[in-house]
């Protein structure tokens, strides 16, 4: 094997990646949509949703789920993206996950707040490939086999999606297979209930460009951002700004906090955990774009040349990220002549 | 009285230049549009006109300032509210002027020397490169019509000039119709209709015998003879309500924190432009070779989601493609009004699109916007 080729295998994990965590804002924003901005009876049952939930399960752990749902009869919804491998180690941690979900005493009410729960239904948010292998593997392998430690209260909703290309849309469609989970939600209006109009007799379709402005608000879902797609979206608009102010001279030395960046994407989209910020500026560093500073990191920012395979800045800093150029931009900027923030860098010379 | 003589080289400034410098040292409050009223077609002197729009914040250093500092620049006076430009370089003296139009936070740059001149070249390379306060205006299609349409009701509109450029290969077009007894020359409508898959650039225009002008699609018109005021009160008027909606538009257009997100801009284009495959990709090239922007994709296909940073000033956009007539652009946290005016002109420019507008405020989707044929 040359030495290209896992080169070009490490760009292109880097790369699904980041379109895999792309196509999940898209679901989350598809369901933020329509449990808080459409004009449905369904919306009109929700007294809060939840984009970054954070709450506390009974056995004491705390749990992230992609989105949750507090209706204003005290039940709720939890949801997740699962994309899960062969290995049954694979499902079997994901069962581990979401069947705390399914007794949370409490869902985010707003404001920091929890409204009690006194049930929530899991929907399992699957791509279209993995729909009948969930259905197999989680609920009739899993949920159904007394023997096997997965025991929810009630089995999850297996909700399939894919991209339609003929109605450009995201369509969902619960799984209709025996055994597959539904909305309990018999004491809400028919028009309201998710079970009955929603996904009872016809698939949910959602036009992307309906949930657009969503999507350039709020720009993160609660998983692990992607390295690639948070390195990109730092570098093309949250370091491009604070380059801007500092006059003509490139690269421009940028200084970072994790935890106080951080917390302006929190103000800004949504939230960001420092290890995000870690992960996304430790990628810059092997593309030599950073590096440690005594509080945190020191980015190097300019304006990138593309290689003739470079469809865009993802591409580059991915490329980059695997195959450093030579020369740093830390030494570009030495031979500007500007002073160097502190580093943890001992012997620059 | 002596002509001003450049100090540099023997020639002298024109003769209209020269009276507009000469009367400026008298401290005139008349408006500087009376001036070329009076002397434009006393002198037979040809008046070329840019409108520009102006943003003023603490970033950018005054229009007029950085006006005053391109090289040739050697001195300046006031002709009422105007600002006079005197210049020098090889080829002689020569003024430019900012004339305000009535319309806050746009101007007029006008002079005698031609568009075709490289000194005006000049200003405008120093304009579009070193003047962030002032940016162009791609007008919108209705906006370029509605100036004949408006000439129109004082007399007969007849194009005898079309310049363009060709949206499938960018070479340049040029289309001629002299004048013939039995064949009339096509009024400005039936010449823009004959450019279909062109971007119009120029349209020289006759006006019932009263009026030789070019309009330009770039905010812009020459003024060649005939009646000035006519000229002025049509063309450069319509020109200022232009760039005043256009400003109105594109100002003010960056995100806040806690506050709502404002409402997206859209550039419409006519037909399936972006349908295919290399008109996205075609888009993406645009925005970065012409503009020194960077792009960072999202999401390619089946609709585009891009963020387009601009480089000298760190303004970052939002920009979707889901129709295939329609860019829309939601601005970030920074979004200057240059930024967003480079952009949206740019994108106009090149796909010659139709109009550059706020996307209307569509009612949140029902139940069968979901469920059922969507």
């Amino acid at each position: 094997m040359s030495a290209a080729e896992p080169n070009e295998e490490q760009v292109q994990r880097l790369t699904a990646g980041f379109r895999l965590y792309d196509r999940n804002v898209d679901v989350v924003s598809a369901w933020e949509l329509i449990f808080g901005f459409s004009d449905t009876a369904l919306r009109q049952r929700v007294r809060h949703f939840e984009r970054f939930p954070s709450v506390v399960a009974s056995d004491g752990h705390t749990v992230t789920p992609d989105f949750s749902v507090a209706f204003d009869d005290d039940t709720g919804l939890v949801a997740e993206i699962a994309n899960f491998a062969l290995e049954e180690a694979s499902v079997d941690n994901l069962c581990a996950q979401i069947e705390r979900y399914d007794s949370l005493p409490q869902l985010p009410a707003g404001g920091g707040a929890f409204a009690a729960a006194s049930q929530v239904d899991v929907m399992l948010l699957v791509p279209l490939e993995l729909g009948t292998a969930a259905i197999r593997r989680i609920i009739h392998d899993r949920y159904e086999n007394a023997a096997h430690s997965y025991q929810p209260t009630v089995a999850p909703v297996v909700i399939q999606f894919t991209f339609s290309q003929d109605t450009e849309s995201y369509v969902f469609q619960r799984r209709p297979d025996r055994g597959n989970g539904n909305f309990r939600d018999d004491s809400a209006p028919a028009e309201a209930r998710l079970s009955q109009a929603w996904f009872g007799h016809d698939d949910v379709k959602v036009r992307p460009e309906r949930f657009r402005e969503i999507k350039a608000q709020r720009a993160f879902i609660n998983d692990p951002i992607s390295s690639l797609y948070l390195a990109t979206f730092l570098w093309a608009k949250t370091f491009a700004v604070r380059a801007s102010a500092s006059g003509e001279g490139r690269p421009v030395a940028i200084e970072v906090v994790p935890a106080d960046l951080a917390e302006q994407l929190r103000r800004e989209h949504g939230v960001v955990r420092a290890h995000d910020i870690e992960s996304a500026i430790a990628l810059l560093e092997r593309a030599k774009l950073a590096e440690r500073s005594t509080t945190g990191w020191v980015v190097y920012w300019a304006e990138l040349p593309k290689a003739a395979t470079d469809r865009d800045l993802a591409d580059t800093l991915a490329r980059r990220s695997v195959r450093p150029p030579r020369r740093s931009t830390v030494e570009s900027f030495r031979d500007q002549g500007e002073p160097i923030p502190e580093t943890q860098q001992g012997n620059l010379f | 009285m002596s002509s001003i003589v450049s100090t540099i080289h023997p020639k002298a400034l024109s003769p209209l230049d020269e009276a507009l410098w000469r009367e400026a040292l008298d401290a005139p409050e008349t408006p500087l549009r009376e001036f070329f009223s009076r002397a434009a077609p006393e002198l037979r002197t040809a008046v070329n006109i840019w409108t520009l729009i102006e943003e003023s914040h603490a970033d950018a250093t005054p229009a007029l300032d950085r006006l005053a500092a391109m090289p040739t620049v050697s001195d300046a006076r006031w002709f009422g509210e105007a600002r006079l430009f005197l210049n020098e370089d090889h080829l002689g003296p020569y003024l430019f002027a900012a004339m305000p139009t009535g319309h806050q936070g746009t101007l007029h740059l006008v002079s005698s020397i031609s568009a075709t001149d490289d000194r005006w070249r000049r200003l405008h390379r120093w304009v579009m490169r070193a003047v962030a306060a002032l940016s162009p205006v791609y007008l919108n299609e209705s906006e370029f019509l509605g100036l004949g349409d408006s000439l129109a009701e004082h007399g007969a509109v007849a194009a005898s000039r079309l310049t363009a450029r060709d949206l499938g290969d960018g070479s340049s077009y040029t289309r001629g119709w002299p004048e013939r007894r039995r064949r009339p020359r096509p009024s400005h409508r039936q010449a823009l209709a004959e450019a279909r898959n062109m971007a119009v650039r120029t349209l020289t225009l006759h006006v019932g015998g009263r009026l030789l002008l070019q309009l330009r699609r770039e905010a812009g018109a020459t003024f060649y003879s005939g009646d000035f005021r006519l000229f002025d009160e049509v063309v450069l008027g319509g020109l200022a309500l232009a760039a005043a909606d256009r400003r109105r538009l594109l100002v003010d257009r960056e995100r806040h924190i806690d506050e709502p997100l404002p409402q997206p801009l859209v550039i419409r284009t006519l037909g399936a432009t972006f349908a295919e495959p290399e008109a996205i990709l075609d888009l993406l090239d645009t925005l970065e070779r012409q503009l020194a922007t960077g792009v960072a994709v999202f999401h390619r296909n089946p609709y585009l989601h891009a963020a387009v940073t601009d480089y000298s000033d760190g303004s970052n956009f939002d920009i979707f493609v889901h129709e295939s007539h329609e860019v829309v652009v939601i601005p970030g946290y920074r979004a200057t009004l240059r930024a967003l005016a480079r952009l949206t002109d740019a994108v106009s420019e090149r796909f010659a699109a139709v109009e550059v507008a706020e996307v209307e405020r569509s009612a949140p989707p029902t139940l069968r916007d979901f469920v059922g044929d969507v």
